[in-house]
């Protein structure tokens, strides 16, 4: 398979995490612009554990990812208390503060002889795990999709839980999700905690991608572009995000001749869609049009 | 069952409920009339909890729930629908009502994950039911912010009654609906919504209030200006002025 293709899919993988991550939020009504901080605690916390701790590559993810959380959790807990635009700038607020912190944050042991650890803003290097243990780049893409079809599946059974469609409510009318004996904020925190969790997965696979990690790079604009994908391909199923990584990732940013204008081509996108379909491709008019086909097929 | 005693609620200087007295046995269905801006749905916003009490006390079925959050109350066994209507414009009829199900104290925490199949399907068979008693069975499948009026206020009726309510808070059921509609919204609610549980109903519609109710308190200013049955109180000169105004004495 060629490198530059495997390359662009492993990131269009990566980036889909985040991407759901937004979406999540989306749907219980918040708009964050600070995804892109769990993704980065994330790439720093499974970094540490398997460049500096030693420990193998899933236990090293599932961390970065439950500290993601936990950092998400401790988030929503004073900022869910402010709605609307004040939990927007709040959520940016801290996502550059995260940024900041990891800009001085220096930490590091000595591994044969080598210094290694995050070291302020000249980042944090030699996050080395999948090439000590041989693993090609297309075994690591396929680990990378295997995640995210997991991570899609558990999104698809939450849309036709009971809990999808609480968070749904709350996205719409959060007095009358009330109304129906939810526990508004409650709910809030918990979206807050699984979307730092899929936002956590998706840096922990950066990082050892890439084997290293810069503060620099989570600045706001992934976090706007995590934001955009879901109100690209639409709020109305899991599979929204994903199109608008794909449109953005797959097509904007890898193919050369194009790669130029693709700041101006997406910001297009998004007006134009924001204009004519303001909850994406697939929003949930579109969806609901397609179940229903699905269903009368089979029936 | 509900209890309200000097309540009071501010808007700024504003006092929509000005020591407002109100009791409602269990059982009983309540109309409440009284011009716009009397309080009526100021009343049913503080026992639901959407807005606390400025002063006064409420109690339902004895226990004050004046410092109570929204769906702390609701899941003590209340449900209303809305005046302005309120329904969840992008989830489907069905869902609308499947929703009012969630935190109903039969569904236990876990199955909001998981469901178990047989009290599953019990409780869709039981929104099914509801669609096909409201007449919107046909339209089960739609999103539910496409429905034309009427069927929105049945929606919302459903919705209300998928919560399985002791006190039930009506607010303006027929409103803005044609008298044929009304007819068949007044027989929906007396069939299906008031037997075996206690209800407040707002209404400016006197033909409805007659129809469903066995008592009538009138509001006027925040606070309740007349009560009793609705023949009799329906005559009440009070009444009669409050709506309507009173010919202004010759010598003013």
């Amino acid at each position: 398979m060629d490198d530059h293709l495997v390359g662009v899919l492993s990131n269009i993988g990566m980036i889909s995490f985040i991407a759901l991550s937004a979406y999540l939020l989306l749907i219980v009504g918040e708009i964050s612009f600070g995804q892109q901080a769990f993704f980065a605690i994330s790439a720093y916390a499974s970094g540490i554990a398997t460049a500096m701790w030693g420990w193998d590559f899933w236990p090293g993810l599932a961390w970065g990812a439950a500290v993601a959380a936990a950092a998400a959790v401790l988030v929503g807990i004073p900022t869910l208390r402010i709605r609307g635009l004040y939990f927007s700038i709040a959520t940016l607020a801290f996502a550059e503060m995260v940024r900041l912190v990891f800009e001085v944050f220096k930490y590091q042991v000595e591994i044969d002889g080598e210094m290694v650890g995050p070291d302020g803003s000249d980042g944090f290097r030699d996050i080395r795990y999948i090439f000590e243990n041989d693993i090609t780049a297309v075994e690591y893409m396929l680990m990378i999709y295997g995640l995210l079809a997991a991570v899609l599946c558990a999104f698809f059974l939450l849309e036709r839980s009971r809990l999808g469609s609480i968070f749904r409510m709350i996205g719409q009318d959060p007095v009358l999700a009330q109304m129906q004996g939810i526990d508004v904020t409650a709910y809030k925190i918990l979206a807050l905690g699984m979307a730092g969790l899929v936002a956590g997965i998706g840096g922990g696979l950066y990082a050892h991608l890439t084997t290293f990690v810069e503060p620099k790079i989570f600045n706001v604009m992934l976090g706007v572009h995590s934001l955009a994908y879901g109100l690209i391909g639409g709020l109305g199923t899991a599979f929204g995000p994903l199109i608008g990584v794909a449109i953005d990732i797959g097509f904007l940013e890898s193919i050369r001749a194009i790669s130029g204008y693709r700041m101006i081509a997406f910001g297009g996108l998004v007006a134009v869609l924001l204009i004519f379909r303001p909850r994406g491709l697939l929003d949930e008019a579109a969806v609901n049009w397609i179940r229903l086909r699905l269903r009368r097929r089979h029936a | 069952m509900l209890d309200v005693e000097r309540l009071v609620r501010k808007f700024g200087a504003v006092e929509a409920l000005a020591g407002l007295d109100l009791s409602v046995g269990d059982g009983e269905s309540v109309g409440l009339i009284g011009p716009n801006g009397s309080g009526k749905t100021t009343l049913f916003n503080v026992v639901t909890g959407v807005y606390p009490p400025t002063s006064g006390n409420v109690r339902l079925e004895g226990r004050d729930i004046g410092a109570s959050k929204p769906d702390r109350i609701v899941n003590s066994g209340v449900a209303r629908t809305f005046q302005n209507l309120r329904i969840f414009e992008r989830l489907t009829v069905f869902e609308n009502v499947w929703a009012a199900q969630h935190r109903r104290a039969d569904v236990a925490m876990r199955e909001l994950v998981f469901a178990r199949r047989a009290a599953e399907h019990a409780r869709r068979e039981e929104v099914d039911g509801l669609l096909e008693l409201t007449g919107l069975a046909n339209r089960r499948d739609a999103l539910a912010g496409g429905l034309p009026l009427p069927d929105q206020r049945r929606l919302e009726l459903a919705r209300a009654l998928a919560r399985r309510p002791r006190l039930l808070l009506l607010d303006e059921p027929a409103g803005g609906m044609t008298p044929a509609e009304t007819e068949q919204m007044v027989r929906l609610i007396r069939d299906i919504a008031i037997p075996g549980r206690t209800c407040i109903v707002i209404e400016h519609k006197m033909e409805m209030i007659r129809n469903l109710c066995d008592r009538v308190c009138v509001l006027d200013f925040g606070r309740k200006i007349a009560e009793g049955a609705p023949e009799a109180v329906l005559r009440d000169d009070r009444v009669i002025e409050a709506y309507i105004g009173r010919e202004a004495p010759a010598d003013a």
